[in-house]
């Protein structure tokens, strides 16, 4: 199973459900627009390259037929609209990437580059405090979401896989998320309540 | 005497990192050797990694798993730096068999520390000699647990069971009687460290030295898993099965790449879930071949 | 209307795409009226993304709001309001019937689970499909579910790991005598009560 299957998102993006679409563009945007910032150098205008690539893909949406990847498809629309942007602009790349070279696994683009310190040092301390907090989940829950986010398994897969209702695993499973997500807020700066559980 | 390693290149995904991320011990102030909470703990851990191969030993030992009981005579060393076993309730002649001395320090205190929680308290006396005893539990559900009973006075393991959920005994041994020389008369451990080749695989898996004829193995400085891939047999159906004998799991899985077929074999004392995410991690490697 | 937990679990089982077309209708019912899902959706994939990469693109980088006005401006509507009302119902009667069948508590017989790992025999799977485990009643208790599992493919593969077993044991034995304080029990294992030992409940 593709651990990234967004099929109940992209049908009802399909529909013209504006807030389905809405959650893909929270789920890729910072990966498209990682992506995008490898060609465009200035910041400005990689948002409005990645916000463009959005709106072309909800446009281009119902194209959308599932032999690929989202994040694949998406990423080719993201491409070719820094593409077109560095041509409009009559620019060259920076560094020595062109379209072509870039691979498109999903693990190249931990190689790209971040031209913003701040960011890179957010990014390096969320992916600390995720690090930290998953290794002390208790095992039941870690497990559960290791097979999830690691083996990309369905939920009835890992029931099976650890002997316990599906029911069991979806419970597991957002109870680890929510323990990993009580520590990683304040980095977002969240303020506490809204979510008193 | 085993001597080459096989290590198979796979291709790891973003799972890997995320699995040795996850793996990472977290930092600690003070020493590298401090990973465990309990100093005390660490150094009875210590003492049971070293004592094997550095003593001598001949004894009797009781074996137990689900419905099955052995005795068996003990010793080591043996010529050709080995140990010997007889079995000594199987009718007839009785046969010896060996297992081969390690090269180097199969385990080390801070890898074993990632993969259990280790606590120590009074074991009982075994053979006639007080014990510690050490608890390793799983700190995910890809392994066993483990207990150890070690004599005092020279660490070695006088008793081990490996239980699984619910506290169940998947198997256990115990000395009935031993005797300890001093020192080793064994060829001198070479106490290298662990290859760079070292991987990780899911569970904080390292990859550890084949056999003879290359085989695939990985541990985790105690449980132990095997993956064996040879062609599916002709007629075999795709599909899996396991068999479990106490401790010890083989799990098969016919498995269909490109214009290929394989049949993945794991066996090792780890639970289905290890076995079955071992040969999902081999298809997937096969696949990417 | 769910109770807060139940509605973040309800996003948390979005995430991973296996919410039922009834549960995608409710939680999409309170991200319109809960802004702080929104967020919680955003810091879920944050997390997901470290989890499988080891790190996160641009966390700073939020395009979302400019990108859902720009769109709201431009989309245009389909369909007369009345069609989409009745469209809409349709469509929810099919769900909550099937959604009906979804939520009800699977009956005994349809329970499944892998459980080898307790000692004795595993009954084989066809494909990718779980068949219950017959295992030692002193270890443990299982639920059969024969309807799962093909009697031909159960019996090759049980006769294949048994041969495994055997074909296999003496090389594991001396691979696990290397990383095991008692290399003596890796060699212990090997052994095979004569005329193959089945081990049965």
């Amino acid at each position: 199973m593709n651990s990234e299957s967004d099929k109940a998102l992209i049908k009802r993006a399909q529909k013209g459900d504006l807030g389905a679409f809405d959650l893909l563009v929270l789920k890729y945007q910072g990966r498209i627009g990682a992506l995008i910032s490898r060609y465009v150098s200035n910041d400005a205008d990689a948002e409005d390259v990645t916000q463009e690539c959005f709106i072309k893909a909800f446009r281009a949406i119902g194209s959308f037929r599932g032999d690929s990847a989202f994040y694949t498809w998406l990423y080719r629309i993201g491409a070719n609209a820094a593409k077109n942007h560095l041509v409009a602009c009559k620019r060259r790349p920076h560094a020595d990437a062109t379209i072509e070279d870039v691979d498109l696994r999903e693990s190249n683009y931990a190689l790209i580059e971040i031209s913003n310190p701040e960011s890179l040092a957010m990014g390096n301390q969320l992916a600390r405090a995720v690090a930290e907090a998953m290794e002390k989940l208790p095992s039941e829950l870690k497990s559960a979401l290791t097979l999830r986010e690691f083996e990309g398994l369905s939920y009835d897969d890992i029931a099976t896989v650890l002997g316990c209702p599906v029911g069991t695993v979806r419970s597991r499973i957002f109870r680890a998320r929510e323990t990993i997500d009580e520590k990683i807020k304040e980095h977002f700066g969240v303020m506490g309540g809204g979510y008193d559980r | 005497m085993i001597r080459k390693y096989l290590i198979k290149q796979l291709v790891f995904s973003g799972l890997f990192w995320a699995t040795y991320l996850c793996a990472q011990p977290l930092d600690k102030g003070g020493s590298i050797d401090q990973c465990l909470e309990s100093p005390h703990t660490e150094v009875l851990l210590e003492r049971l990694l070293a004592a094997y191969p550095s003593r001598n030993y001949e004894g009797t030992v009781l074996f137990e798993r689900p419905k099955e009981r052995h005795f068996l005579s003990v010793s080591w060393p043996r010529a050709g730096y080995q140990g010997e076993l007889r079995r000594l309730n199987v009718g007839g002649e009785e046969s010896k068999e060996f297992w081969p001395g390690p090269t180097r320090k199969f385990a080390e205190v801070c890898d074993l520390a990632r993969a259990y929680t280790v606590l120590s308290s009074e074991g009982r006396v075994i053979a006639g000699r007080p014990t510690h005893r050490l608890t390793f539990k799983p700190r995910d559900s890809l392994r066993w647990g483990h207990i150890f009973e070690m004599d005092k006075e020279t660490g070695l393991a006088l008793a081990a069971q490996i239980f699984g959920p619910n506290q169940s005994v998947l198997e256990r041994f115990e000395f009935a009687e031993i005797s300890i020389s001093a020192e080793s008369s064994a060829e001198t451990l070479e106490q290298s460290p662990i290859s760079d080749n070292r991987e990780v695989i899911p569970g904080f898996f390292e990859v550890k030295e084949g056999a003879k004829v290359g085989i695939f193995s990985v541990s985790d400085g105690f449980a132990t898993a095997s993956v064996f891939v040879e062609p599916l047999p002709l007629g075999v159906p795709l599909g899996e099965g396991a068999v479990v004998e106490g401790a010890t799991l083989v799990y098969s899985r016919g498995v269909r790449f490109a214009n290929k077929s394989a049949l993945i074999s794991v066996m090792g004392e780890v639970p289905v879930v290890t076995g079955r995410l071992l040969a999902e991690t081999f298809r997937q490697a096969l696949g990417d071949s | 209307m769910t109770d807060k937990g139940g509605e973040l679990e309800l996003l948390s089982v979005l995430v991973d795409d296996e919410a039922s077309d009834l549960e995608v209708r409710q939680i999409f019912g309170e991200l319109e009226a809960n802004h702080l899902l929104r967020e919680k959706w955003s810091r879920y994939q944050l997390v997901s993304e470290v989890l499988r990469t080891g790190r996160v693109s641009l966390p700073g980088l939020d395009v979302s709001e400019k990108v859902n006005y720009k769109l709201e401006q431009t989309t245009k509507t389909a369909l007369h309001p009345v069609w989409s009302v009745a469209i809409a119902a349709s469509v929810t009667i099919a769900v909550v019937l099937a959604g009906q069948q979804f939520l009800m508590p699977p009956p005994i017989a349809d329970a499944h689970k892998l459980v080898s790992d307790l000692g004795g025999e595993v009954v084989p799977v066809s494909g990718a499909e779980p068949v219950l485990a017959k295992f030692d009643k002193n270890l443990g208790s299982i639920l059969n579910a024969p309807e799962l599992t093909s009697p031909k493919t159960s019996d090759v593969y049980k006769g294949i790991t048994r041969a495994r077993l055997k074909l296999f044991g003496s090389q594991h034995a001396a691979v696990a005598a290397l990383t095991s304080p008692t290399p003596f029990i890796a060699v212990a294992r090997t052994h095979q009560s004569p005329g193959d030992k089945e081990v049965s409940n």
